[in-house]
């Protein structure tokens, strides 16, 4: 005899089921409190705190807006996003799709066959609307995020076959319960999954259908769906178009009048309800920076970070620090943006500065942006914590151990402070500093060709060089077809253009110590980047999410589970 | 280009100062002495200089050789500066396999000793349970060799590969994140990520002290991990294949002190556990002990067929 027999209805309005268990409702369930896991009940065995959303504390995820159709990548420009077709589109794909439990408020029930789940969506502002799949796994576990082999089965039919696309104009979903077996139907508990198609906020009414009609069987599930970069704060640095290279100057170059501002690009940072006072500011490497190709470093690069880390729980604010790099085809400009990296460093203090100073801040930097996170940190950058990622700058200037000079590089100039050499440069701070490095990785060939047979050369007719016999203070010099221009006396023009580093970089050098804390090997399990300098977010994010664990673990962050069934065994 | 690369030095897989941070501290828990003489210097000076030459063969249980397997080498090359436990750094050796007979060979290089392993995520060498085989070159350690090296073709090391057997594989664990509220005992369940669990459901018990915060922000801090009716023993070795059945104490301590120089709210704990129910596993348990939002993060492997292998 089905349950549906006994629908009535409650005292307090809503409806709930009798069956010969006694009276019992739906419960829908996302994971508002971003732990990794769906806990619909105050479990027993297991302090974790029930998922509820209000009104007032929605579930906020992001529109599905990118394009991640392709096995490794993503696809640009966009011209069909992912919400615009119906099925998952790769691996990738997955870290814009969340979980819906819905499940029985009295424990094992056994939903019927022969009836429907019904998905609405109810608006409250704007026009939101989701896309929904069934979950290959009945536990509603976030595997297909963890492992390659549970992402290609939820890839895989049936459960790649959308089931529908609930809004308040295009009506309701409704589900037959006979996709999910009659085992998993007896447990009470279904799973769904979902994606974010158009922006609002609103809320899931969950109803059951049966031949005797439809009934609301569950408190609604308080959704908020925002364009991905509504979630993250970006601050920009311009380099001013009348400062030219420094070598092109007769006299010593003029100082760049720098100044940070936001940066919206359409969509402006709203600050999520459940913001914890932990801010990571994330300053880029060498980047393109006309307007297309820095929107999609944006989007496959940073975006794609900060995805993860939310994804492992992390709800504080992060912000994108861009700073005037130049990237030209080849490696041309990287000189150039190693010197703009200095020049840019008051900035990232000067914005720091501008946090609230109860925040607990972080900073991190990838690859060529080390140079001027170093900087900033030999400026007096005070933060709770600095982590280089495979950073391209040399491991010298943070420890001058004789172990760390390469014997065929070390006399090309002399290596002592007065000469402008990169050993020792940062001797002191009072920021813990970390190093995820990467020995492995094929960037350090092209860093260290570049240190020994680019630096120095400095554009048609003119190179640096070292002249013993020039008065002290001006023995780096920059030449015209072989005569003296002028004497260097900018040390980040003498480093950034004129002398090369004697020892590797810091991201591929593992035993710097001096002021590094402590340094974590990418090559290593379980992060095993391989040759790859970009990994943590080229690759998709089952392979992975430890990464993203350590960024947070290195920030003393508390993080979910990065492999474990992320849900109660 | 190939003039250019035999131009450019590109970075090594050596060891990290993570890695040394790991077995200092883990040295600290186990009591080894610190050597520091110039005997000791000596030594490792003149062993790190010792040729190393060395051949493998590889067959599978019928007698086969196995070509193109892949081969983990590593060698003890370098004197740690400064000079603290263990003494000796290393350098892994990339890139290497056996060629179709089966054989492979390391030499033109110098070192103390040298570690080979030939296992993978499916078979591992049948002669050592261990993981992997150590052998030294330095004269003064050379009687620790249980046979002879293998300096030649005719006398190379044979490594059988045999498929690991299900009961000797291990689960992982990794469980995130689970808050320490200070002055509490709290129960960390293996199974469950990212909380506490009522104590009788308890794989270990974890208590967190922490004192008050002085003007440099530090503090006294301590940790507990209690195992009732298991127990806990602290390694020197990051992860090994078997863990031992004996030698357990039910509770390890952490402590750290402020007046300390090496004063730190973050500490890694490597050890071996073996739970209520007869299980091993072997754990890093990270300590964050901070000011803000203390944890204890616990990632490793566990056997749960009761075997005291992890693979």
């Amino acid at each position: 005899m089905s349950f549906f027999r006994y629908l009535k209805l409650m005292a307090s309005g809503s409806l709930a089921l009798v069956s010969s268990a006694g009276c019992w409702a739906l419960v829908g369930t996302v994971d508002v409190n971003g732990d990794g896991l769906l806990i619909s009940a105050a479990p027993e065995n297991h302090f974790a705190p029930v998922d509820q959303t209000t009104a007032e504390r929605p579930f906020l995820f992001w529109l599905n807006a990118d394009q991640d159709d392709l096995d490794f990548y993503e696809s640009w420009p966009i011209d069909q996003p992912d919400f615009a077709d119906d099925e998952p589109g790769s691996l990738r794909d997955m870290e814009d799709i969340s979980r819906l439990m819905i499940s029985s408020s009295a424990g094992a029930q056994n939903l019927a066959a022969d009836s429907k789940l019904v998905v609405r969506w109810v608006d409250s502002e704007g026009s939101g609307a989701i896309r929904l799949w069934q979950s290959a796994d009945p536990n509603c576990s976030r595997r297909y995020l963890e492992e390659t082999s549970a992402g290609q089965m939820q890839l895989s039919a049936p459960f790649s076959k959308s089931l529908g696309v609930a809004s308040a104009a295009g009506g309701a979903v409704e589900i037959p319960l006979d996709l999910w077996s009659a085992e998993q139907r007896q447990t009470g508990q279904v799973c769904l999954l979902f994606e974010g198609l158009s922006q609002g906020t609103g809320s899931i009414r969950l109803a059951l259908k049966s031949a005797g009609g439809e009934a609301t069987v569950a408190e609604p599930v308080h959704l908020s769906l925002r364009p991905v970069k509504s979630f993250y704060e970006r601050v920009a640095v311009a380099w001013p178009e009348d400062i030219k290279a420094p070598w092109t100057y007769w006299e010593q170059p003029p100082e760049p009048d720098l100044q940070w501002q936001a940066e919206d690009m359409g969509v402006p940072f709203v600050r999520p309800w459940y913001e914890t006072t932990d801010t990571i500011v994330w300053v880029h490497g060498w980047i393109p920076q006309d307007d297309e190709n820095y929107r999609r470093t944006m989007v496959f690069s940073f975006e794609t970070m900060w995805k993860r880390l939310w994804h492992q729980g992390f709800r504080g604010r992060v912000v994108h620090f861009r700073w005037p790099t130049v990237k030209r085809h080849e490696a041309l400009g990287l000189h150039i943006s190693e010197y703009r990296a200095f020049k840019s460093a008051p900035q990232l203090l000067s914005f720091i500065g501008s946090l609230p100073p109860d925040n607990r801040i972080h900073v991190t930097t990838h690859s060529l942006g080390g140079v001027l996170l170093m900087e900033a940190l030999k400026l007096g950058l005070d933060v709770n914590a600095a982590l280089f990622q495979v950073s391209a700058v040399a491991s010298e200037s943070f420890d001058q151990s004789e172990a760390l000079v390469i014997s065929n590089m070390a006399n090309i100039l002399p290596r002592d402070a007065e000469h402008m050499t990169h050993a020792g440069y940062l001797s002191e701070t009072k920021t813990p500093i970390y190093n995820a490095y990467n020995p492995a990785d094929f960037t350090w060939f092209g860093w260290n060709a570049a240190q020994r047979f680019e630096k120095r050369v400095a554009g048609f007719g003119r190179r640096y060089g070292h002249n013993s016999r020039a008065p002290e203070g001006e023995h780096l010099q920059l030449y015209r077809f072989g005569f003296k221009q002028r004497a260097v006396m900018d040390p980040h023009e003498g480093m950034a253009s004129a002398v090369p580093a004697t020892s590797q970089a810091l991201g591929g050098e593992g035993r710097v110590q001096g002021v590094v804390t402590e340094s974590f090997n990418l090559h290593e399990p379980p992060y095993r980047f391989e040759t790859d300098h970009v990994a943590m977010w080229r690759w998709n994010p089952q392979k992975v999410l430890p990464y993203s664990n350590l960024i947070l673990d290195i920030f003393d962050i508390p993080y979910n589970d990065s492999g474990l069934a992320g849900h109660l065994q | 280009m190939l003039p250019l690369i035999g131009c450019v030095t590109t970075p090594e897989d050596t060891y990290s100062s993570e890695e040394l941070r790991l077995m200092q501290q883990s040295q600290d828990v186990i009591g080894l002495t610190d050597v520091t003489n110039e005997s000791l210097i000596s030594y490792i000076e003149e062993a790190i200089d010792t040729p190393i030459v060395f051949h493998g063969l590889v067959l599978d249980q019928s007698g086969q050789p196995v070509p193109n397997h892949p081969i983990k080498a590593t060698v003890f090359d370098q004197k740690l500066e400064p000079l603290v436990w263990p003494y000796l750094g290393w350098t892994r050796l990339t890139g290497l396999s056996t060629d179709q007979q089966g054989r492979f060979v390391i030499k033109d290089r110098n070192g103390a000793r040298l570690s080979v392993a030939i296992d993978d995520d499916d078979f591992w060498d049948i002669n050592d349970d261990s993981g992997e085989r150590v052998f030294f070159y330095a004269d003064a350690d050379r009687d620790q060799n249980v046979s002879p090296l293998p300096l030649t073709a005719n006398t190379a090391a044979v490594f059988v590969l045999a498929e690991i057997p299900g009961e000797y594989r291990a689960n992982p664990i990794n469980l995130g994140a689970i808050m320490l509220p200070a002055s509490e005992t709290i129960g960390v369940n293996l199974h469950r990520p990212r909380y506490a669990v009522p104590l009788d459901e308890a794989d270990f018990l974890v208590e967190f002290t922490k004192g008050e915060i002085q003007s440099d922000s530090r503090f006294d801090w301590q940790i507990t991990i209690t195992v009732p009716a298991g127990g806990i023993q602290a390694t020197p070795e990051l992860y090994s294949r078997r863990i031992p059945e004996n030698g357990y104490a039910e509770t390890l301590t952490i402590s750290a002190i402020a007046e300390n120089e090496g004063w730190s709210s973050r500490r890694e704990i490597l050890c071996f556990l073996k739970t209520p129910d007869g299980h091993y596993a072997h754990l890093q348990l990270k300590i964050r002990a901070n000011d803000t939002s203390p944890f204890i993060a616990v990632v490793g492997h566990t056997n749960e067929s009761g075997n005291p292998f992890l693979h």
